[in-house]
């Protein structure tokens, strides 16, 4: 007997979480009761489903090794003289400075042409114009000018000089 | 056939289709009823249950034997259902919540459910619990999987995995009390 004393639990090192038996009896209870109430999920199989059940042999395509990725990017030598010549293409093709000035006789006759069609002009006054330019002066020499708007005109448009020399 | 043995076969060429073959009959009825558990119907359980064997069959090369074959298949079946659920959810832009509803709600008229009420009310009662207590709950309560080996499937202490399913069970039966007191 003095024997069997000595193997008292608290020998053996172990241990419990604390409340473990206080709580075991509650958790194997409510376990239970609800399997009491209902245990099983109550989904079914068609007949012979995992008899006949076999994986799509499509799979058997399986692939020995990964695909080969080709980069986009692996030449480096073609996309550097890609580069280059892209940014003389564009370097060409920019307008100039030299370039920007026009004058009525570089423009052609279909800019002009389009130019008149896309304008909202009177095509009665325009076409008179064109075919009757006598008048067209007329008008001109038949407006009567106030003294007083011909003068602002002169002095704010003539330079005195101009006026001496003529 | 050992666990390592057909691990040895799925990766050797002669022997991988008979191996693969061996695979696939001895873990379709786990893995079927694993997923079943979280897709509902058995179209979708179905379709699942087959990706995850593609999966399987086309990363098996590169599994390491860090965890079990079991383990790992059971890691790619729960992803999978989760996937799946979440792709149909944004299908029908509706929540992953409202789509567990709807495939419970559609379980009324599934040829291949016989449960009655009780069965549909304990679905909606698993349906309030969180993603991971759902999962803990249905391979626990249903599939009796033992929390060592749930331990590596969901990656989960053994003790978190109790007190998770602990706390499900009380949910569960507070739910189905309140709602037969409704």
């Amino acid at each position: 007997m003095k024997n069997l004393n000595k193997h008292n639990i608290s020998d053996t090192g172990f241990k419990t979480p604390d409340g473990y038996f206080n709580s075991f009896e509650e958790k194997l209870l409510l376990e239970l009761k609800l399997k009491e109430k209902v245990n099983t999920p109550g989904f079914k199989v068609p007949e012979n489903y995992f008899t006949d059940f076999k994986v799509s042999t499509s799979i058997d395509n399986k692939p020995k090794s990964e695909p080969k990725v080709i980069s986009l990017f692996r030449n480096q030598k073609w996309l550097v003289a890609a580069s280059i010549a892209a940014i003389f293409i564009v370097l060409v093709s920019m307008p100039t400075g030299q370039n920007s000035s026009l004058d009525f006789a570089s423009l052609d006759s279909d800019s002009i042409e389009s130019y008149l069609l896309t304008n909202d002009f009177d095509s009665a006054e325009l076409n008179n114009l064109i075919t009757n330019p006598s008048d067209f002066e007329t008008i001109i020499l038949e407006e009567t000018l106030n003294d007083v708007p011909l003068e602002d005109y002169l002095y704010n448009n003539m330079e005195l000089e101009d006026l001496n020399l003529e | 056939m050992e666990e390592a043995q057909l691990l040895t076969d799925l990766k050797s060429k002669d022997k991988q289709e008979f191996a693969f073959n061996e695979l696939v009959s001895l873990y379709k009825e786990r893995l079927y009823w694993h997923i079943r558990n979280i897709v509902k119907s058995h179209d979708d359980a179905d379709d699942v249950l087959q990706n995850t064997f593609i999966k399987v069959y086309r990363n098996i090369d590169s599994f390491k034997g860090d965890s079990k074959l079991y383990s790992w298949m059971y890691r790619i079946a729960t992803n999978e259902a989760l996937t799946f659920i979440k792709k149909r959810a944004k299908q029908l832009q509706i929540s992953n919540e409202e789509f567990q509803d709807l495939a419970i709600e559609n379980l009324k008229s599934d040829v291949y459910f016989e449960g009655d009420a009780i069965q549909i009310k304990l679905q909606r009662a698993i349906a309030t619990l969180p993603e991971k207590q759902q999962l803990v709950f249905n391979m626990k309560y249903f599939q009796d999987i033992k929390y060592k080996d749930m331990s590596e499937i969901l990656e989960t202490s053994e003790g978190a995995l109790k007190a998770s399913y602990h706390i499900a069970i009380k949910k569960i039966e507070s739910y189905l009390l309140n709602q037969t007191s409704i």
